[in-house]
């Protein structure tokens, strides 16, 4: 998997958590940057990432996450296991 | 950024040297005992002991301490009082909530609390300014016996505030307090001045209940909020049985409020007020009364500033200061009284009825030297009559008049006297009772428990026989004349007497 | 100790800052906080300071267990179990026996004997931060300390261990061993302190006076307008009171070289109790986040549910379902853990319920109403909670609600003055809810960027004037006197 599939995987993921389509993320994009992504939605996404992976993400990825850049990361370390 | 360089050192080196300044200066300082303000000892230094620490005792009386000997203190408190004037503005009518804690009591520490009240007694005889008392005793001077002395027993504190309340109204350069009785309490003290008259055959028994000044003085928007005490006087009254008399204050208050009846910045009525229910209590006697224009007046040097001022610190209060001026009521032969409320074995004669060296915040305890437990007044009135008053320190103004038209007067404080009152009455022969309680006192559960456990006396003993030569306590020297100060040893072994009689 | 008071201000703080800078290193500094937060500590609970150095030993040492047996399968997890039953231990048995036994009581209509233990100061602040340490090295989320005494500085810090904020240690780790003192961080500090000290002192102090008067009289006193009144001194009272708290140990953070994160972000111009929620006590918030919260959603069993509750009632209901159960754990526990008392459980539901309305639907339907609108709805869910938190006591809340709510009350002709002789007072406090100075300042500077210059300069005048009052505060409070006319 290479990164541009990566990051059009995590988009399709964040246009469907969030039922936003016009959704464009990047390694760059926090959590201000898309409008409801709270602590209640964090949650929802991490766990559609994990769906869409196949993977389980560790509490400290969960809590230490800062931007896409982060989760994106993460999920190439567990994928590539 | 880079370049406030000074001005942050200068901000810190500010800061650093206002805290430090002040945190020497209030470890080198010579540390007060006693504020003449607040009329009250300030916290002394706490001797550090483990107990004391592990009790969490020594830090509490250590902040204590040092907030209470602040430096500039009494500067900081006028500031943060003037402050205050600046949060809003001023109608005609102004509305405080005191701050003030609920319990007032001179600070004392807990070791000396139980030898304080009668310790103190020594010092509050008249013209006493004994400075050396021993370290032991917290009264030192003449202002903190004065305090010390109108100690509260233990037992008044809680249920009276709920009926006296911190909120005070300022209204046209007076202040004013707001009385809330009920009905049951009425009813309560009709009762028991009815028992009284039923346990006393023979003897005449009269109850005067004093209003509080906000009845005729506040705009009725703000009276409303309180208990209309001429209501609240004819409730009582319609319950008295057993031919107690009310006697009908009230109304002759009300008849001449436009006379300085009320102290404007005081809780306590004038002598003037005083006469007024004087002049009430001959309608129900049947007495002639004796005009005011006949006695000499007389008045304390002085403004007197007085406790609504002395919380307030409202200025217009003190634009339009108190005085206290008192009457000479003629007939005066001599007056006895015992200061001490563990009670005492002998009286001391004392110069006068009313103690005129006390000036300033002290000025209304000219009246009979304020709330000692009991006097005695003997007149050359030649009625063949006697009298008890039993009264709160509304009725140190009115005991006075009650000198033309009774050869004896027996006054005593119904919170201090310790002895029985029907043991009293019985010994002494007397006629008329006459109890005399401020509304808020009349009110109030623990005075009404006072009148009640007064009969038997508060510690349960019969009064001692005067007229007999006194019992000589063990250690005795020969008692001082009256009006020094008493001698060290009676004063230890009435403490004594007193807390074992407080331990009963 | 408060630092709000004679002793903190005049004595403590003056000895730790000379003592602090006469130090040269940083382990000499360091053995000067920890000794000078101890003795604060023992100041105000002699016993107890040997419990929060057990607490810290105990933490310290499983930390160090988790880390030497990392790739264990059992090992760190039993450590961090141990870890989380202990500190939850003393805390339960220190804070939540006489409720729990007095509970038991009430259901069961036994009398077991209430046991009265005092609460240790600062004890809820500092069970969470020894928390989330050992949790944190469980996560792995910060190499374990592996000096005590470190560590021990972390949890015993004066600055926030009597009422936070509630700090993490990888926040701090770095700090503890390398830290920067300048003079402009000790202005910072000086200057964030004397704010905070003015907002407890002036404004906190005095609606607690006015609180007072009108939440503790007799409800029968009371009218529509005045338990309105009262309430809304009271939230301003609490706020002023712990934001200027947080301010005091941020402020003295930065005068020794600490950097914490900020716990208050002018909570009441929110827009929604979440938006509240996220401006309001922000570290405690975000422990249960971190800590309760995200483990919940995480975990095995509401994962299940959510995958039942998705092929049963569709998408939307797999991610509601288990949030809505987790939040209400999570507010349960918030609500616990500001009091033992069932009122504060109450609180935290109330708060919990409508963050949970708000995220099923209430949010969408707030969008479409105009800003002062929602600001009016959050400003008054927010006051009547005040009002469940302030009466411990149910018989005392409903009444209370009936006045607020025009059943009963009575006249009460003093409101008018109250407010009149407070005005001006009352309309400060007000702009102080909102970030009123930060857009004066950004205000200022975009006009004219020396301006930043002046305002630094103003704090120097500003700090000695505010400390002053606030000491002629902290003085006039001790005027008492004596009550010699009690009749």
């Amino acid at each position: 998997m290479n990164t541009n599939e990566l990051y059009e995987r995590l988009n399709m993921v964040f246009c469907d958590v969030f039922d936003d389509d016009s959704i464009k993320v990047g390694a760059a994009t926090v959590a201000a940057d898309i409008d409801g992504w709270d602590s209640l939605m964090h949650i929802t996404l991490i766990q559609a990432v994990e769906d869409e992976f196949s993977i389980r993400l560790a509490m400290k990825d969960v809590v230490s996450l800062k931007c896409v850049g982060d989760l994106a990361e993460t999920v190439l370390a567990r994928t590539s296991k | 950024m880079k370049n406030h360089k000074w001005i942050y050192a200068v901000n810190a080196v500010a800061f650093l040297i206002i805290i430090i300044y002040f945190g020497v200066l209030s470890l080198m300082l010579p540390t007060p005992t006693e504020s003449e303000v607040e009329r009250r000892e300030l916290a002394a230094k706490p001797d550090f002991s483990f107990a004391s620490y592990f009790a969490k005792e020594y830090t509490r009386s250590f902040d204590t301490f040092y907030a209470d000997t602040f430096p500039a203190r009494e500067s900081f408190i006028q500031l943060s009082y003037a402050l205050d004037s600046f949060k809003g503005v001023e109608g005609e009518v102004k509305f405080y909530q005191s701050n003030i804690q609920e319990e007032q009591k001179p600070l004392v520490t807990s070791s000396s609390l139980s030898s304080s009240s009668s310790s103190s007694e020594s010092a509050s005889l008249p013209a006493s300014s004994s400075s050396s008392e021993s370290s032991s005793q917290p009264a030192s001077s003449e202002t903190s016996s004065e305090s010390a002395s109108t100690l509260p027993p233990q037992t008044n504190a809680v249920d009276d505030n709920a009926y006296l309340n911190n909120n005070i109204f300022i209204y046209k350069g007076a202040a004013y307090q707001i009385f809330y009785g009920d009905n049951a309490a009425a009813e309560r003290f009709a009762n028991i001045v009815s028992s009284y008259a039923a346990e006393l055959p023979g003897v005449n028994v009269y109850a005067q209940v004093v209003p509080q000044p906000f009845n005729f003085y506040l705009p009725e928007k703000y009276r409303k909020m309180g208990r209309n005490e001429q209501d609240y006087a004819a409730l009582y009254q319609s319950k008295l049985t057993s031919g107690a008399k009310g006697v009908k204050v009230y109304e002759k208050l009300e008849e001449n409020k436009d006379e300085y009846i009320y102290f404007r910045s005081d809780t306590h009525w004038t002598a003037r007020g005083a006469y007024s229910a004087y002049l009430a209590f001959c309608e129900s006697a049947g007495f002639a009364p004796v005009s005011l224009d006949s006695m000499e007046r007389r008045v304390v040097p002085g403004d007197f500033y007085g406790y609504l001022y002395t919380i307030t610190m409202d200025n217009n209060l003190i634009k339009n200061p108190d005085y206290v001026e008192y009457f000479i009521v003629p007939g005066v032969t001599k007056v006895e009284a015992f200061f001490d409320r563990g009670g005492a074995s002998k009286l001391q004669t004392m110069p006068s009825l009313w103690a005129e060296d006390r000036r300033g915040g002290a000025a209304y305890s000219t009246f009979i030297y304020g709330d000692l437990p009991y006097m005695k007044v003997s007149t050359s009135a030649g009625t063949g009559r006697s009298v008890l008053l039993i009264k709160d320190s509304y009725g140190n103004a009115f005991a006075p008049f009650l000198a033309s038209h009774y050869d004896t007067v027996h006054i005593l404080d119904e919170r201090y006297y310790p002895y029985s009152v029907y043991g009293l009455i019985e010994q002494q022969g007397i006629d008329d009772v006459i109890i005399s309680q401020s509304s808020y006192s009349a009110n109030s559960g623990s005075h009404q428990q006072n009148l009640v456990s007064l009969k038997k006396g508060h510690s349960g003993k019969q009064p001692p026989d005067y007229s007999l030569p006194p019992p000589e306590p063990a250690p005795a020297p020969t008692p001082a004349p009256a009006p020094e100060p008493e001698p060290e040893p009676e004063a230890s072994s009435a403490a004594e007497e007193s807390s074992s009689s407080a331990a009963e | 100790m408060v630092f709000s008071g004679l002793t903190f201000i005049y004595l403590f703080l003056p000895v730790n800052l000379i003592l602090y800078y006469l130090s040269k290193n940083q382990t000499w500094r360091n053995t000067v906080l920890i000794c000078l937060s101890l003795f604060f500590y023992a100041w105000g609970e002699p016993f107890c300071v040997l419990l929060l150095m057990f607490s810290t030993f105990l933490d310290y040492v499983n930390s160090l267990i988790i880390d030497r047996y990392r790739s264990h399968p059992l090992i760190p997890k039993l450590m961090v179990a141990v870890s989380v039953i202990v500190n939850l231990g003393i805390l339960g048995i220190f804070k939540y026996s006489g409720l729990i036994v007095s509970s038991f009581n009430a259901v069961t209509g036994l009398a077991f004997p209430v046991p009265e233990i005092a609460l240790p100061i600062g004890i809820s602040f500092y069970t969470f931060q020894t928390l989330s340490y050992t949790i944190d090295i469980y996560r792995d989320e910060v190499p374990a300390q592996r000096n005590y005494f470190k560590l021990l500085l972390y949890v015993s810090m004066f600055h926030q261990l009597v009422a936070g904020p509630i700090v993490r240690y990888s926040h701090i780790a770095n700090e503890i061993d390398h830290r920067q003192t300048n003079m402009a961080e000790l202005s910072s500090g000086i200057n964030r302190f004397v704010i905070g000290l003015a907002k407890k002192v002036i404004i906190a102090n005095t609606c607690g006076q006015l609180a007072t008067t009108y939440m503790g009289a007799p409800v029968g006193n009371l009218s529509t307008a005045s338990a309105w009144f009262g309430l809304f001194v009271y939230s301003m009272q609490y706020y002023f009171d712990f934001s200027g708290y947080s301010d005091m140990a941020i402020g003295l953070g930065r005068m020794f070289g600490f950097h914490y994160f900020e716990n208050f972000n002018y909570p009441f111009i929110s827009r929604s109790v979440s938006e509240y929620w996220r401006r309001w006590h922000i570290s405690l918030g975000s422990w249960f986040k971190d800590y309760l919260f995200y483990p919940l959603m995480m975990s095995q069993g509401l994962r299940k549910v959510g995958k039942a509750a998705k092929t049963r009632f569709g998408k939307r209901a797999g991610t509601m379902i288990p949030t809505v159960i987790a939040l209400s754990v999570v507010w349960f526990a918030t609500g616990m853990w500001h009091g033992a008392s069932w009122n504060y459980v109450v609180w935290g539901l109330y708060f919990g319920l409508f963050i949970i309305l708000e995220m099923l639907f209430l949010d969408k339907l707030l969008e479409r109403l105009p800003r002062l609108l929602r600001h009016a709805y959050l400003i008054v869910v927010v006051m009547i909670g005040f009002g469940i938190f302030y009466f411990e006591d149910i018989s005392g809340l409903l009444p209370f609600l009936g006045v607020l709510f025009g059943m009963g009350g009575h006249a009460d002709p003093t409101i008018m003055l109250t407010i009149g002789s407070n005005i001006f007072f009352l309309i400060i406090a007000v702009l102080f809810c909102t970030p009123v100075m930060p857009w004066l300042r950004k205000w200022c500077i975009g006009k004219d960027a020396g301006c930043e210059a002046f305002i630094e300069m103003m704090h120097i005048p500003l700090n000695i004037l505010l400390l002053v009052i606030c000491t002629a505060y902290l003085v006039g409070q001790t005027y008492n006197p004596f009550m010699y006319f009690r009749f």
